[in-house]
């Protein structure tokens, strides 16, 4: 065994290079050009019985794993209007830019990554309304890694609402720690803390929304109006589709985390119509949470909140 | 190169012979090495068996799964890249994994790391990995799994993405390490501390599944 062994080694390292400086390492043979690993060892891929057996060694030596990138990220937030009267509502964009070509993550469900993640820190008496997170894009990996992302940058805006009671116009921060993860290939974490700066007024007057502010909410998802989709139930089955007559763009489904376990999201999520399995649990299944994006030709890409409620199942008909 | 080291090696490069033999081009057709296709990928729930592998770890050594459980061992994998934030927050900024590990390594579990990235990929190469593991002061082994076929026939999408292995080759725990996905926070809940116990107990572990979180499992194209 062992000559055939040698004979079947030197007949690979001729296409594989690393594998002859091992095999020569092993033969305690020095060669020029062949570096010799520091801290001998076989060559993963081609040390390895049956299931890593198929794949030909790397062609790429260790050493030669690319630095990490590090993107430039930089946090940035305005408010409008920059001035409201007591009781009265101020919307934050918040917004994370990246060098181009690095992603964040949606905070619905995705396979891997991490959401912006803030820690508000607002004056005695003020409150704050949720995060509104834009429609992001769905982004597959090798290994069937499916996640929703944003690419380049994301606009988060955050209504807060002042506290009734006003006194003499002051000036207040809405201040908020943020942690993010930007992506590329590799994942880098980043943080920072960033106030914006508001004055309460009793003489402030309203103000018209801002064009960017404008633009910002109009990619926003909104309720789903009837007629665009029909839903129906076919077991666990969610059936999603345009209505008779309407042509056929494309829809996309992303899930929200509090929606149920689908079984095949990767290849489910995308269609003209969607079908979505459901794992039924104790003869129930559903709810359908998340965002339904309708692209149609020659028009912007729509993005609509889809709540569809669970049902009640029956057994027999689980296995659609 | 210490004489043991040397041994060793040559040991293993022999013992991997046959499958290397099998692989090697005939001289004729020297195209008939190709990448193995790209398998599909498996989703691994509780209650299924695990897939059986054999894989090499940083010091030439293989482990397989099937001689863990043959010697009544409970087994936890850890998918691995030395350079995701994610494992970088639970093996640098915490010891989340050596602390877990330590705590029921006389117990008889046996904890190892697999690294699916592709040659070229972050955190790939036998190098990079021999430094990481040296740098977090690692107290178990990272196997190398460079062509993803042991991450994609579990189903691995993170690292680090957990898997607990019953001593009857079941899987009775699958997701993340503890219940904070932030790529720096240590979560409060360690899921795999509890899986253990059950399993320990012979108890059926408290949460079987949860969302693994982190970076993607860095496949080949």
């Amino acid at each position: 065994m062992g000559a055939t062994g040698i004979v079947a080694l030197m007949l690979l390292s001729t296409r594989h290079p690393r594998v002859f400086c091992l095999l020569l390492a092993a033969l305690a043979v020095a060669v020029p050009g062949c570096r010799r690993p520091p801290a001998p060892g076989p060559a993963p891929a081609a040390a390895a019985a049956p299931i890593a057996a198929e794949t030909p060694p790397s062609e790429t030596p260790p050493s030669e794993t690319p630095p990490s990138e590090t993107p430039q990220v930089t946090l940035t937030a305005t408010a409008e209007p920059a001035a409201v009267a007591p009781g009265g509502t101020v919307t934050v964009a918040w917004r994370l830019a990246a060098t181009p070509g690095w992603h964040f993550y949606w905070d619905g469900r995705n396979d891997s990554g991490f959401a912006p993640r803030q820690k508000l820190f607002l004056p005695a008496g003020w409150t704050a309304g949720p995060l509104q997170w834009p429609a992001p894009e769905r982004l597959v990996s090798p290994g069937d890694i499916l996640d929703h992302v944003y690419h380049d940058e994301v606009v988060l805006l955050q209504d807060v609402t002042a506290p009734r009671a006003g006194g003499a116009p002051a000036r207040v921060e809405l201040r908020a720690d943020w942690q993010w993860l930007a992506c590329k290939e590799s994942c880098v974490p980043g943080r920072d803390s960033l106030a914006v700066a508001v004055t309460v007024d009793a003489a402030a007057a309203p103000a018209p929304p801002s064009p960017e502010f404008t633009a910002v909410r109009s990619r926003l998802p909104r309720p789903l109006p009837s007629g665009v989709v029909t839903t129906t139930w076919e077991g666990a089955t969610l059936r999603i589709a345009r209505p008779a007559g309407t042509s056929g763009g494309r829809l996309t489904f992303m899930p929200a985390v509090d929606c149920a376990e689908l079984s095949d999201l990767l290849n489910d999520g995308e269609g003209q119509g969607l079908a979505l399995h459901l794992s039924p649990l104790a003869g129930r299944t559903g709810p359908v949470r998340g965002l339904l994006l309708v692209e149609d030709p020659g028009v912007a890409p729509r993005a609509y909140t889809l709540d569809i409620p669970g049902i009640a199942i029956n057994p027999q008909t689980t296995g659609g | 190169m210490t004489p043991t080291r040397l041994i060793a090696l040559t040991f293993a490069l022999l013992l991997s012979v046959p499958a290397l033999a099998a692989d090697a081009p005939a001289p004729a057709k020297p195209e008939a090495v190709k990448p193995a296709p790209v398998a599909a990928v498996a989703t691994l729930n509780p209650g299924d068996m695990a897939p059986d592998f054999t894989l090499t770890d940083i010091d030439g050594v293989q482990h397989s799964l099937s001689k863990y459980l043959a010697d009544g061992k409970i087994v936890v994998l850890e998918w691995f890249n030395p350079d995701c934030p994610f494992i970088i927050k639970h093996h640098k900024l915490n010891t989340t994994m050596n602390d877990t590990f330590g705590y029921f390594a006389s117990r008889g579990v046996v904890w190892l790391a697999i690294n699916s990235s592709a040659a070229g990929k972050q955190g790939a190469g036998l190098e990079r990995n021999q430094a990481a593991h040296k740098e977090y002061g690692m107290i178990f082994p990272i196997l190398m799994d460079e062509s993803g076929k042991v991450g994609r026939a579990y189903g691995a999408k993170t690292t680090p993405h957990m898997f607990v292995i019953g001593k009857d080759g079941k899987v009775v725990y699958t997701g993340a390490i503890d219940d904070d996905p932030s790529p720096t926070v240590r979560g409060q809940r360690n899921h795999v501390i509890n899986a253990l116990r059950a399993a320990l107990e012979g108890r059926p572990a408290p949460e079987p599944s949860t969302k693994p979180y982190g970076c993607s499992v860095k496949y080949a194209n």
